[in-house]
């Protein structure tokens, strides 16, 4: 089983030193004062906040270790992507995005501008789901798109490959998975839960969310991607209409498929084994 | 700010030039570096590259002409740029570009050592706009064969740029790459779009190329080498690095199509004024961000000048137009400001050659994808 993964605010780095963390804050030149060489060893990545303007000091600091941005209003902000490009000369970056009006822009500069991308997807309203298809067959079929774009990417790449998939794992919320430390030093829920007080086994917390759902009923009792899903979508609001994102999900199953079918094409050719 | 692992210096050694081009975009004076203004220069090029923790740099020298500085000249500022950048761990390339025309047996050792034994120079055809002062075009083009016919006899390489012309487009892609890999046995070579940059003249004025067959010309001249030249070793700019962008392979872009060229590159002229480009730094005087010589810190011109400033906010400004709507916005980034602002006189629009880049984006993803089936196919 992995370990579990702190989402730290910076401030409270002091009472977690030494766990696996994901580090917070909106002033990268605290950063760079306060994370010890150490630190930085048991970092996931550094998440970087309401799009500071002082990122020049982490271009050659902890060179390799992933950053994370998170893009908060797409539709206003998604210009000032550009004036992060250069941190991507010593580290790989990742464009956190609300899927929220507006996204698609984001989505599409940052992969312009060769960040990958990970979708805070929740639950899309109807009206977002067609900017998610298009954004799906640019991730898809662009040959501008060259980074991954979560959760996109590794559900093709786990069917593509016949793996187990995860979207609670892919989006970073499952709370066996990662726990966040709130400004106060709380220990919560990550992502989407964190508003709930953690019960007594927040590590089952999925499991008895989606079972739940299915012996009540649900949508998921027939649901082709329940596996992969486990009732993600259904978080909060248990009675969204789930049609467009089954509709993605189909959209990756079969593009997995077809990408199967011509690795295995390509390698017979070649005399090989896919 | 620049910064980064790599900062790229076009480095005008003088701003004089011994030919008289009726389209160049260069003002042009009398002004060259000595070699104390260039220890001051390069010394605080690396005063920036330090305080940024850039580790590499690229001087391009130019003119005016490189070449109006004797080689003995190149041979001291060599010597003297390596020392002091291995004295702070930097690493420096150089390269040349120049018309050729001073170019003599003397200049043998120092392009094998400096420049790796390759230059790059220029070739118009036809030769339309070219000459040394005094004489035509004719005498220009046969003055310029013959010292390339020296230098390759030397052994060295010779890359070249060709502007394209009105001539070029009514004789076709066909006589245009007979004329320079056929004839000329030119197997490097990039072609680039004409722009009326710098104090206007009637031929600038006729520079404009319609776009459709500007977009044509290219198309056939990227299909021509792909047919004939790709095997055999011929690198036509900027079909080569499109055809490896669109096949996956590792790539490098013109400067043209940068992310924000802002990032990447400076110019510094004889007179140690500091520019986006050498396109700007002797012709828009309302463009330099500062002086080299004048200042304390390279860092704090380049953090201080409004007009850099303005270079950097231009991609952020054009993708809040429709160049957000474009499927090859991450190839061209709005393109490139001196071709915008010589046509428009503003930074915030988008290239005047959109048209012709996404009809080539377009060709080019087109026959990169069926280069990508031949090849599966003939496995």
């Amino acid at each position: 089983m992995s370990a579990i993964v702190y989402q730290i605010p910076l401030a409270q780095l002091e009472a977690f030193r030494g766990l696996a963390a994901v580090v917070r804050s909106e002033r990268p030149i605290d950063l760079v004062a306060e994370l010890s060489s150490e630190d930085i060893g048991n970092l996931a990545y550094v998440q970087l906040c309401g799009l500071p303007s002082d990122t020049d000091v982490l271009v050659h600091w902890a060179e390799g270790l992933p950053v994370e941005l998170l893009l908060d209003q797409p539709e206003q902000k998604f210009p000032s992507l550009y004036r992060y490009t250069k941190l991507q000369d010593n580290h790989p970056v990742r464009i956190a995005i609300p899927v929220e009006p507006g996204f698609e822009k984001a989505v599409k500069l940052a992969s312009s501008l060769q960040f990958a991308v990970k979708l805070e997807i929740g639950q899309p309203e109807p009206a977002l789901i067609a900017s998610l298809a298009r954004v799906l067959d640019g991730y898809l079929h662009k040959s501008t798109v060259t980074q991954p774009i979560e959760f996109f990417h590794s559900v093709l790449l786990g069917y593509c490959r016949d793996e187990p998939i995860d979207l609670w794992a892919i989006q970073e919320e499952d709370p066996a998975l990662i726990r966040t430390i709130d400004e106060e030093g709380r220990e919560c829920l990550p992502g989407r839960l964190s508003s709930l007080v953690p019960g007594p086994a927040p590590d089952e917390f999925v499991a008895d969310w989606s079972t739940g759902l299915s012996a009540a009923g649900a949508e998921c009792t027939e649901c082709p991607f329940f596996s992969a899903c486990r009732s993600y979508f259904k978080w909060p609001d248990r009675d969204y209409d789930c049609a467009g994102v089954k509709a993605l999900l189909t959209t990756l199953k079969q593009a997995a498929e077809a990408l199967r079918a011509d690795l295995a094409a390509a390698a017979s050719s070649l005399g090989a084994t896919p | 700010m620049i910064n980064g692992n790599h900062l790229s210096l076009v480095l005008l050694s003088t701003n004089q030039c011994n030919a008289a081009c009726d389209y160049c975009f260069e003002d042009k004076t009398r002004d060259r570096l000595s070699l104390e203004r260039l220890q001051l220069i390069i010394g605080k090029v690396l005063d920036h590259m330090d305080a940024h923790g850039i580790g590499a740099l690229t001087i391009n020298w130019q003119g005016g002409e490189a070449m109006l500085l004797p080689p003995s000249w190149y041979r001291e500022a060599f010597d003297w740029i390596s020392v002091a950048a291995a004295q702070r761990g930097k690493r420096v390339e150089h390269g040349l570009q120049t018309n050729l025309l001073a170019y003599t047996a003397e200049w043998d050792g120092l392009i094998a050592e400096m420049f790796g034994n390759s230059i790059s120079t220029s070739l118009d055809y036809p030769n339309l706009h070219r000459k040394v002062p005094g004489h035509n075009p004719e005498h220009y083009d046969a003055l310029w064969a013959r010292k390339l016919e020296m230098a390759r006899a030397a052994g060295i390489d010779v890359k070249v740029i060709s502007v394209l012309n009105q001539g070029t487009l009514e004789i076709g892609a066909e006589r245009f790459y007979e004329h320079l890999v056929d004839e000329l046995c030119i197997t490097d070579f990039q072609i680039n779009t004409p722009f009326p940059g710098g104090g206007d003249n009637a031929t600038k004025q006729s520079l404009a190329l319609d776009a459709a067959e500007l977009a044509r010309f290219h198309c056939e001249l990227a299909d021509l080498w792909l047919e004939r030249g790709q095997q055999l070793g011929v690198s036509i700019g900027p079909f080569d690095q499109l055809m490896n962008y669109f096949m996956g392979r590792p790539f490098s872009l013109p400067c043209i199509w940068g992310k924000n060229c802002a990032d990447e590159l400076i110019a510094i002229d004889a007179r140690g004024n500091v520019a986006q480009c050498d396109c700007w730094v002797t012709s828009y005087p309302g463009h330099v961000f500062g002086n080299i010589i004048e200042c304390d810190s390279l860092s704090q011109l380049l953090w201080n000048s409004s007009a850099r400033q303005q270079f950097s906010e231009r991609p952020i400004r054009l993708v809040q137009s429709d160049c957000i709507q474009c499927d090859y916005m991450a190839l061209c980034h709005g393109g490139c400001p001196i071709r915008t602002y010589s046509v428009s006189q503003s930074l915030f629009e988008k290239d005047p050659y959109c048209d012709l880049y996404t009809s080539l984006f377009r060709h080019m993803e087109r026959r990169g994808i069926e280069v990508a089936r031949d090849l599966a196919a003939a496995r």
